[in-house]
């Protein structure tokens, strides 16, 4: 069980001019699950083998338990690693296979015997222990993979993609097995993934990485109602954010979003912060997620002035919803709407921004100016 | 030596690497120049005066010789061992040239040592070398060679194996068919694409490494020699693999640590090019954009080489990058506006392989 505390971590590749991972601060709890996320080249796997401890640390300091560790050797640090290539091996039963580590560290019989069967019956694999790799399927071999880290009963888990080799359903039935394993063992879990679906579901805690440095580290939830910047706002969430260039503009003692054919008077609880954060008049990027787009009777019955008109370009059947590409002007956007109601591609739609749910971005620095944030407090106070 | 010459009633002269002006010999192999025979013995050359040199003496002075380096008295150094040294220690032209010189002769090593003949063909060398952080304590090695070979037995088969580079990495050998059978039990290729037979070694090696960084904790790098058809291509087999091993230097990208001879010629091809070349090719090509290749869009190359992979099907190699068809077409777009290349075009995508190719090269020579 042990806390991991990374503290201003760079990492500079030998020859490289840059460092790839810069000031990474985290702290990370006993027992906790966290999910590094982000695009491809981000720098989650060198920040994870760093960890590990086979990629040495450029500068900072990397804790684990109580230890400092950055000079640990990484078969001293407690940790087990899995992969996206899980390695099996193709001529031992799964009992072999699982039991292969703990035999070359010279644990005595008994004691391998003990875990095997431990572990075993927390995979639910008891009953394959005597086949060989060849007769087990995807989702099986994942799991005695699991199986010869859980064994050694390391302090930490880390995993890089583990899933990313398996099809789209079994990925889906293994990551909730990895969670369920988590609670299970109550051992401190790392895992990265570049998948943020993956990240939303799994993680306690998830940090959305670019470029080597630490985004947004958060819940899934505040992540995703709270995305500090553009980059985790279109990041997380499927589809992505929608994003519409426009400004700020002071009108008669009322604020409104304004943009080609797109007029939004802004909730008078937020009056504050507008002023405050030195935005009216600016260059804004107003975000609003698919699913706050309604084209409900009753939504637009309720708040007639924030409907902005859109024409149906593409429409696209995900069973119990559609999502409709549209053009605003000259913005294209997606809604995410009820399949009941029939689309017509060419078609005109209104959509009803529930501008609770809006978030608006310095149009320069990308980063929110915490209207989604502001709502969610006055919501509590009021 | 010495006994030797006296012996068989020989007179010899050692000179020493450098001390003449002429090309040295390379180390193992024999030349006769001006009527004189000389044997390159890595530091230098014996020639040896007056003497006709009959074929299987001097095969048996070689082996005598090298097998019996200085230092290595009490291991007993097996000569295809001493090979590999040796050619570790030549550049990458001198690899290539005795590469193609000996595949011209077919030079034989059928009167090696006796274990020679117990090798299994058709088979591959592979050497193995645990990449330990400088601070790891002096046993790291030895742990870690013990974890390399219990791995591969258990992942493969028992194997030849013998320590190389002084004691650093591990010579191997291994026969096809037990890759053939591993590739088979582990099921490891996704039914819509199984792989060719030449992919079917790589990929058992890539686990094989996988294997090892998991179970030890340890990043390994492995290269993989030719196919040994037969024991006449032993030596050369030992040479592709160090020009496999070597490649590794210029191939910074992505973490990969597993070479195989033949996945890479025009990575080959490009190391072979002196550096002014490489600087006009990159000049050539910066020409029709607006920046120099330093400048360019993050991720070209990433972007080249998942187009190369996916045969420019932009949208299997979005789904390789596991980004968006769209955001990919809009990288692509925005490659196209800064380099003045279309990754989508087999023209234009090749120039940017080249390039990048060229970009890692001369960072390998910085
Ligand atoms: N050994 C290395 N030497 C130099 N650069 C490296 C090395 N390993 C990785 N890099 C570079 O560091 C950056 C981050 O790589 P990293 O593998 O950490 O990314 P990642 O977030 O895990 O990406 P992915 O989702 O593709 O796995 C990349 O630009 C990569 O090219
Ligand atoms: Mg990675």
């Amino acid at each position: 069980m042990a806390r991991v505390l990374l503290e201003h971590i760079y990492k500079t590749y030998g020859g490289a001019s840059e460092p790839t991972v810069k000031d990474f601060n985290l702290d990370i709890q006993d027992k906790e699950f966290v999910v590094f996320v982000g695009p491809s080249g981000c720098g989650k796997t060198t920040t994870l083998r760093m960890i590990a401890g086979l990629e040495d640390i450029t500068d900072g300091n990397l804790y684990i338990g109580e230890r400092r560790v950055n000079d640990v050797a990484p078969k001293d640090r407690d940790i087990a690693m899995v992969f996206q290539n899980y390695a099996l091996y193709p001529h031992m039963s799964v009992y072999q296979n699982m039991a292969f580590g703990l035999k070359l560290r010279k644990v005595p019989k008994a004691e391998i015997d003990k875990r095997v069967q431990e572990a075993a019956k927390i995979l639910d694999i008891a009953h394959l222990l005597d086949r060989k790799p060849k007769a087990l399927s995807g989702g099986q071999r994942q799991r005695v993979a699991l199986g010869r880290a859980i064994v050694r009963e390391p302090q930490v888990f880390l995993m890089d993609e583990p899933l990313s080799n398996l099809d789209a359903k079994l990925r889906v039935q293994m990551r909730a097995e990895i969670r369920k394993l988590h609670q299970r063992l109550q051992t401190t879990m790392i895992y990265v993934t570049h998948d943020q679906t993956e990240a939303m579901t799994m993680g306690d805690r998830i940090c959305v990485m670019r470029d080597g440095i630490i985004q947004q580290a958060d819940t899934p939830q505040v992540v995703y109602s709270q995305p500090r910047n553009m980059f985790v706002a279109g990041f997380i969430g499927s589809p992505a954010m929608n994003f519409i260039r426009g400004e700020i503009v002071a009108d008669g003692g009322k604020f409104y979003f304004r943009a080609p054919s797109i007029s939004l008077e802004l909730p008078e609880g937020r009056h504050a912060l507008l002023k405050n954060s030195g935005i009216v008049g600016q260059p804004v990027v107003l975000g609003v997620r698919p699913e706050d787009l309604h084209n409900e009777e009753v939504f637009m019955e309720t708040y007639p002035d924030t409907v902005i008109n859109a024409q149906v370009e593409v429409v696209e059947h995900m069973g119990a919803e559609v999502y409709l590409h549209c053009s605003v002007g000259s913005n294209t956007i997606i809604a995410r709407v009820n399949a009941r109601y029939p689309y017509q591609v060419g078609s005109n739609v209104k959509l009803a921004v529930d501008l609770n749910k809006i978030h608006i971005f310095n149009a320069e620095t990308e980063e929110s100016i915490g209207f989604a944030t502001a709502g969610s407090k006055q919501e509590v106070t009021v | 030596m010495a006994r030797w010459a006296k012996a068989l009633g020989l007179r010899y002269i050692f000179d020493e690497a450098g001390a003449s002006s002429e090309e040295g010999v390379a180390c193992g192999s024999w030349r006769l120049e001006n009527g004189v025979w000389q044997l390159g013995v890595g530091d230098g050359v014996v020639r040896f005066a007056d003497w006709d040199g009959p074929a299987e003496v001097r095969e048996a002075l070689t082996w005598t010789l090298l097998a019996l380096q200085p230092g290595d008295s009490e291991r007993g150094r097996h000569p295809l061992a001493a090979w590999y040294d040796h050619c570790r220690q030549l550049s990458l032209h001198a690899l290539a040239e005795q590469f193609s010189g000996e595949a011209a002769e077919g030079a034989a090593m059928d009167k090696g040592g006796p274990e020679l003949g117990a090798f299994t063909y058709p088979g591959y060398f592979l050497v193995l070398s645990p990449l330990l952080r400088r601070d790891e304590a002096s046993d790291a090695w030895k742990t870690a060679r013990e974890l390399m070979l219990e791995v591969m037995r258990a992942t493969l088969c028992d194997v030849w194996n013998k320590d190389v580079a002084d004691g650093t990495q591990i010579l191997t050998y291994v026969p096809a068919q037990a890759f053939d059978t591993a590739f088979d039990d582990l099921s490891l290729w996704t039914s819509d694409h199984p792989p060719k037979h030449a992919d079917r070694t790589r990929t058992v090696v890539d686990h094989l490494a996988t294997a090892i960084r998991e179970e030890g904790l340890i990043d390994v790098a492995i290269s993989v020699s030719m196919p040994v058809l037969e024991q006449a291509q032993l030596r050369q087999a030992i040479l592709s693999l160090a020009m496999a091993s070597r490649l590794h230097g210029a191939q910074r990208v992505g973490g990969q640590r597993v070479a195989v001879f033949g996945d890479q010629p025009m990575a080959f091809l490009l190391s072979a090019v002196p550096e002014s070349a490489l600087r006009t090719i990159l000049a050539m090509v910066s020409a029709r954009s607006a920046s120099n290749p330093e400048e360019w869009p993050n991720g070209w190359m990433e972007l080249t080489r998942a187009m190369m992979r996916a045969n420019l099907n932009v949208s299997e190699a979005a789904r390789a990058m596991y980004v968006h068809r769209n955001t990919l077409l809009a990288r692509i777009e925005k490659v196209y506006e800064e380099t003045g290349f279309d990754v989508r075009v087999i023209d234009h995508l090749m120039v940017l392989h080249l390039a990048a190719l060229a970009m890692e090269q001369q960072g390998a020579y910085n």
